[in-house]
């Protein structure tokens, strides 16, 4: 009881101390008095202010650093992101321009046509489609209107093209020129050089003349281009003329082909 | 004592410049719920003054505040709870609560909640600190044995 009873003697003398010094701080008595200890107090608090801000700079350093490291980490895979976007857009691109150039010259309300990629070139052409595409044996493969090859060999994914340079490969053909018409066998020859055969000696074919498909072959549609002829060999004990034909487009320069699915 | 006064103003300049974290007035409630020294209360009143002539704050008011939380740790001392750590650290969180509340009502300032935050979890481990010092460095009154007749 004692205790509480000089606590509360003390706490009545220092609220009353207070509760003085708070009325004559708004009554103005103690201004000369607290700038007098504000004189001493306010460099102290600068110097404190000061030696805490140097300190937290260098703190702050290393937190800039880490985060300048994840900002680079993520803006690097964010690059690396967009480049992989903008390789997809480009190949869309690409994709898309080459159909739009196959439907100017395929009319697709008459063929069916897919895009396929190349995937590979040894003997034949390897595309990225396959039977789960609708892909079968003997459908042609064609760029813009250039007749490449035919489907040879089908798998779910990917499917083989017997180029038209291939010796395997035999179409019907015709060529147009000024001066006539003549109809021929087009025969590959190893080394991306083209034969056409069976050609009668009183047809007339010339140098310059364009090489066309017959569309006897089924799936193979009439017009299709097959190159130009660039010589043209007649022997008079020979029963027919043979011309060399070079193709339009070199199927190794090729990125993305149409396959006719069907006419 | 001369210890405690040096470290407390220190700590006052700390808290005007750089920390805005109220660390003076939890030593000061922490250290009247340990220990029995009427020291406290003057501490609370130079302190208090201190401090409102470093924030700019009127004279008076602030001293009035503290030692008017001191006399009411002081108070609790003595019951029966003031025994278990946990309490105190309760009882010093709600002084500060109530601190926070009326200097927001006497300076018309808004509650800040992150700073109210820090300072209720340095409660416990101040108190902790400050009973090990109290313990360990400040020397206690003898005690007398009453020999029979």
């Amino acid at each position: 009881m004692k205790d509480w009873a000089k606590d509360l003697k003390i706490f009545l003398i220092l609220a009353f101390c207070s509760l003085l010094l708070l009325s004559f701080d708004k009554l103005g008595f103690l201004k000369f008095p607290k700038s007098l200890l504000q004189a001493v107090t306010v460099p102290i608090e600068y110097g404190i202010y000061k030696s805490g801000t140097g300190v937290s700079k260098q703190f702050e350093f290393l937190w800039i650093s880490r985060k300048a490291s994840l900002e680079n980490k993520a803006l690097r895979l964010q690059l690396g992101e967009m480049l992989v976007e903008n390789a997809d857009l480009r190949k869309q691109l690409t994709e898309t321009k080459i159909m739009i150039d196959a439907y100017n010259k395929l009319s697709p309300q008459t063929y069916d046509l897919l895009p396929a990629r190349v995937n590979g070139l040894s003997r034949y052409l390897t595309l990225d489609r396959g039977s789960q595409d609708g892909v079968v044996v003997g459908q042609a493969v064609v760029y813009k209107d250039q007749y490449l090859g035919q489907i040879k060999a089908v798998s779910p994914n990917t499917a083989q093209v017997l180029l038209l340079t291939d010796p395997d490969s035999k179409i019907a053909v015709f060529s147009q020129g000024e001066e006539g018409k003549a109809k021929g066998i087009m025969q590959g020859q190893f080394g991306s050089e083209l034969l056409m055969d069976k050609i009668l000696h009183q047809e007339i074919i010339k140098v310059g003349d364009l090489v066309y498909a017959e569309g006897t072959e089924g799936k193979l549609p009439r017009g299709l281009l097959m190159g130009k002829v660039t010589q043209v060999w007649e022997r008079q004990n020979e029963v027919f003329k043979q011309a060399k034909v070079d193709p339009v487009y070199k199927a190794g320069d090729l990125d993305v082909v149409m396959i006719i699915r069907s006419s | 004592m001369i210890f405690l006064i040096f470290f407390l103003t220190l700590l006052a300049f700390v808290q005007a410049a750089l920390l805005p974290v109220n660390l003076v007035l939890i030593i000061l409630l922490t250290k009247s719920l340990i220990s029995a020294d009427i020291e406290d209360l003057y501490l609370a009143f130079g302190l208090g003054l201190l401090l409102a002539l470093l924030l700019g704050q009127p004279l008076g008011l602030l001293s009035l505040l503290y030692i008017s939380l001191v006399t009411m740790g002081r108070l609790t001392r003595k019951t029966r709870f003031a025994s278990y750590w946990a309490a105190v650290c309760l009882l010093v969180g709600l002084l500060v609560i109530l601190d926070h509340l009326l200097e927001g009502i006497l300076f018309s300032q808004s509650f800040n909640v992150q700073v109210l935050m820090g300072e209720l979890i340095l409660v416990v481990p101040v108190y902790f600190i400050v009973r090990v010092l109290d313990e360990r460095f400040v020397p206690q009154k003898e005690i007398r044995l009453k020999i029979g007749k």
